[in-house]
């Protein structure tokens, strides 16, 4: 089976290691995920560049360890812009974003069946 | 410190040489030399031509091989230069060996 | 951390989802985990539970990694806790960022649970040795200074048996200034009973606690042989005896002893292995007296040779012993004292009170320049002063023996073998000595017991003939028949008797001597002194000239001599 959005290597390994806790992770993952892009959303209104890094950062290396390379490299190009301190061009790219989240999360929740 | 040691042909005289500083902590291979040797050994020379410096330590080493040699052998401490040979004089150790200085 | 007990593992990482992973995999590896989520909560987790390996994400809300990991570098102190970084910034600025800020590695994203691995496992070899080398520096340390105590309460007996002497006199300056706790070097000095003083000065081989515990019994010998008023001469014999005995081969004693005489302005010196003994007289001249004997404890006392050098030294002069020590003491730039130089100095020098001041300041110096000197130093002026400065001779009786035996009867008989074997004149001495006062005059009591008993021997007993010795050849003869005779003793013995009363003028020594030789006539005694060519006769004479009396009774066999002592408290 191959996912758009994943990598299977990657994946598949964290299945294994984690076992009937697989199901579980997703769920903190999807969660923790969503919690993480709405305070991106409310950082970027009060223009609170640093912790908006920290954020996007976070995501970012999350994704890189579920094996969801498409979303990690889309954060890191929202990372870089906002490290330039292009803040304000970042709204569009976040709306991306979170598009693709949305997909990884009906993936992901298949994958685990829940 | 290195020692060299040779045995005559004859195997009556071996030839102890001591390079770099005889100082305490040449003790243990100083006595390793001579440890294992007999009476056959009528003549020891003690060469101190490469010998940078030379302490009380030193001294007492030689009382050792002197102890050990007994008194009928012959022990000579040969191409001493003039510091070396300057120790020997003030602790008078002529008195017990045969101290030869460099020519 | 023991076998039993893994190791415990601090994970700091604010994505809930990563801090899943990690810990997932670092607990399937065995280990215990501890969770933090922020800089500051690491901060109070560490404090808490101590981990031994730190898993740090580097960039999180409150407190980011770098200021944690720095805060915690200071908290460990000088323990080893590494610090891995997880990160996933890819460039090398950031990379150097986490090095810098204390960190030891780093893991990157995606986690690799191989990688981890091999990564902690490196790092518990690393605790573990650090732990270990910990450990025994601790244990060293605390040895160590255990036996720097066990020295420093052994060093309290020996400065009880080394230092009783008279340093402290006007007319000694010294300066000690050993190595470590215990001084390879020992400076002895001791009034004489018959006025002036006697000084030690030995040089052990080495340093430290071996070199010094040879100090101990020369110490002995030597306040109790001055205080009994033997010579330097028999003093260091009894030293070479002790210390050949007692030191192991290839240990020794570099020793110089100085008899300063205040009524003659003379001193007698003997120099074995130590540098030139250095006098500067009045005139301004330097003298020195280098080293002629090999040093204490080599030779057996058949070969050991207590001959002195006899030198004039006025009021006013100054001699200079030292110990070879004094060569390594170094100025700031490092330059070294120089014993040539330093005869020099001393002839130049013309203010003979700075020339002391000189070396102490060296010595300070030194101490300052560098930290750990390599020997013992030792450096002593002794100034030549008139009789009458030091106090006089009865001050001297050691407050232990303020009593001393004054009253008393002693005999003493040999037979036959022991009369070859055994010398009695020491053991005849030593008791005579009992009596303080006579202490002044152990020479003069040496000599005459000394007379008396070879007298006894030699023509009462093996009867020999005094005229034997008129030739340089008789003398060879003489003891050649000597010794035959005293193997063929049977039946013969020497009986000694020594006897001591005070009385309210002082006190007297009664002598007598019997043995069972034949006698001789009486009368043939010469009264005067022999022509100096003869070689022998003196013997009776010369006691007439120190005992009040001597009477030869009966047949020539018994003799009697007095000797008397007065109390000088009555002269007038």
């Amino acid at each position: 089976m191959t996912f758009k959005q994943l990598e299977t290597a990657q994946i598949e390994e964290l299945q294994l290691m984690l076992e009937d806790e697989f199901p579980e992770f997703v769920r903190t993952f999807i969660s923790h995920s969503d919690n993480l892009i709405s305070l991106m959303k409310e950082q970027l209104s009060a223009q609170d560049n640093d912790a908006f890094i920290i954020g996007i950062h976070s995501l970012k290396g999350s994704c890189r360890n579920i094996g969801a390379e498409l979303l990690a490299n889309s954060c890191l190009e929202v990372e870089l812009l906002a490290r330039k301190e292009s803040i304000l061009s970042v709204d569009p790219e976040l709306l991306t974003i979170c598009q693709e989240f949305t997909e990884l999360k009906e993936t992901l929740s298949k994958l685990a069946r829940i | 410190m290195t020692i060299v040691s040779h045995l005559s042909a004859a195997g009556d005289v071996m030839k102890i040489g001591i390079q770099g500083r005889f100082d305490f902590g040449s003790h243990h291979d100083f006595r390793e030399t001579y440890d294992k040797t007999d009476s056959s050994i009528k003549e020891f020379h003690v060469d101190m031509a490469k010998t940078t410096y030379l302490d009380s330590s030193a001294l007492g080493m030689l009382l050792l091989l002197r102890d050990h040699a007994g008194s009928d052998t012959v022990i000579k401490i040969i191409n001493c230069n003039t510091d070396v040979y300057k120790i020997f004089e003030i602790s008078n150790f002529d008195q017990m060996f045969d101290i030869i200085p460099a020519s | 951390m023991s076998e039993s007990q893994q190791l415990k593992i601090l994970i700091t990482e604010d994505n809930i989802a990563d801090c899943l992973i990690i810990n997932k995999l670092v607990k399937d590896q065995g280990y215990r985990t501890v969770i933090a989520h922020n800089g500051l909560e690491s901060i109070e987790s560490y404090k808490k539970e101590k981990p031994d390996i730190i898993l740090m994400d580097a960039l999180m809300p409150q407190m980011d990694g770098f200021e944690a990991a720095k805060r915690i570098k200071l908290l460990v102190g000088e323990d080893f806790v590494p610090i891995i970084f997880l990160t996933s910034l890819s460039d090398d600025i950031s990379l150097v960022s986490c090095l810098e800020a204390g960190g030891d590695d780093f893991l990157s994203k995606p986690y690799n649970s191989i990688v981890i691995a091999a990564k902690i496992n490196a790092f518990k070899r690393m605790v573990v040795l650090h732990r270990t080398v910990q450990e025994q520096r601790d244990e060293i340390t605390r040895r160590n200074e255990y036996l720097l105590q066990e020295q420093k309460i052994a060093k309290r007996v020996f400065d009880n048996v080394a230092h009783l002497g008279c340093l402290g006199a006007p007319n000694i300056k010294h300066l000690l200034s050993p190595m470590s706790v215990f001084n390879g070097d020992v400076l002895l000095a001791s009034k004489k009973p018959s006025g002036g003083m006697i000084v030690f000065l030995g040089d052990f081989t080495g340093h430290g606690l071996p070199a010094a515990i040879g100090a101990m019994p020369v110490a002995e010998i030597f306040y109790g042989m001055v205080a009994k008023g033997f010579g330097v001469e028999t003093i260091l014999e009894e030293i070479n005896k002790k210390l050949h005995i007692i030191l192991p081969v290839g240990f020794f004693c570099c020793a110089c002893i100085i008899d300063m005489d205040y009524s003659w302005q003379r001193i007698k010196l003997w120099n074995g292995g130590l540098m030139d003994v250095l006098l500067k007289d009045n005139e301004g001249q330097v003298l020195s007296y280098p080293s002629s004997h090999l040093p204490l404890g080599i030779l057996s006392p058949d070969k050991f040779s207590s001959e002195c050098v006899n030198s004039d030294m006025k009021v006013g002069e100054r001699i200079y012993l030292f110990s070879d020590g004094i060569v390594d003491l170094q100025d700031k730039q490092g330059n070294e004292f120089e014993l040539d130089g330093f005869a020099g100095f001393l002839f130049e020098n013309k203010n003979p009170d700075e020339i002391f001041e000189h070396v102490i300041d060296q010595d300070k110096l030194s101490g300052e320049a560098n930290a750990e000197s390599n020997d013992d130093v030792t450096f002593v002026e002794i100034t030549m002063v008139a009789d009458d400065v030091i106090a006089g001779k009865h001050e001297l009786v050691e407050s232990s023996e303020q009593h001393g035996a004054r009253d008393w009867v002693m005999s003493f008989e040999m037979f036959d073998h022991t009369i070859r074997d055994f010398n009695p004149i020491p053991l005849m001495l030593h008791v005579t000595m009992e009596v303080p006062e006579l202490r002044a005059f152990n020479n003069d009591v040496c000599m005459i017991l000394s007379e008396l008993i070879t007298n006894g021997v030699d023509h009462g007993i093996l009867g020999l003939d005094s005229n034997l010795k008129i030739t340089a050849n008789g003398f060879q003869e003489y003891y050649n028949l000597r010794n035959a005779r005293l193997n063929q003793l049977s039946g013969e013995s020497l009986h000694i008797s020594l006897r001591h009363k005070p009385n309210k003028f002082g006190g007297v020594l009664i002598i007598r001597v019997v043995d069972t030789g034949s006698g001789f006539d009486v009368r043939k005694l010469n009264v005067g002194f022999p022509e100096m060519s003869q070689l022998s006769g003196r013997g009776i004479p010369l006691l007439r000239t120190l005992c009040e009396s001597v009477v030869y009774e009966g047949s020539g066999n018994t003799v009697e001599a007095v000797f008397r002592w007065k109390n000088t408290q009555d002269d007038t």
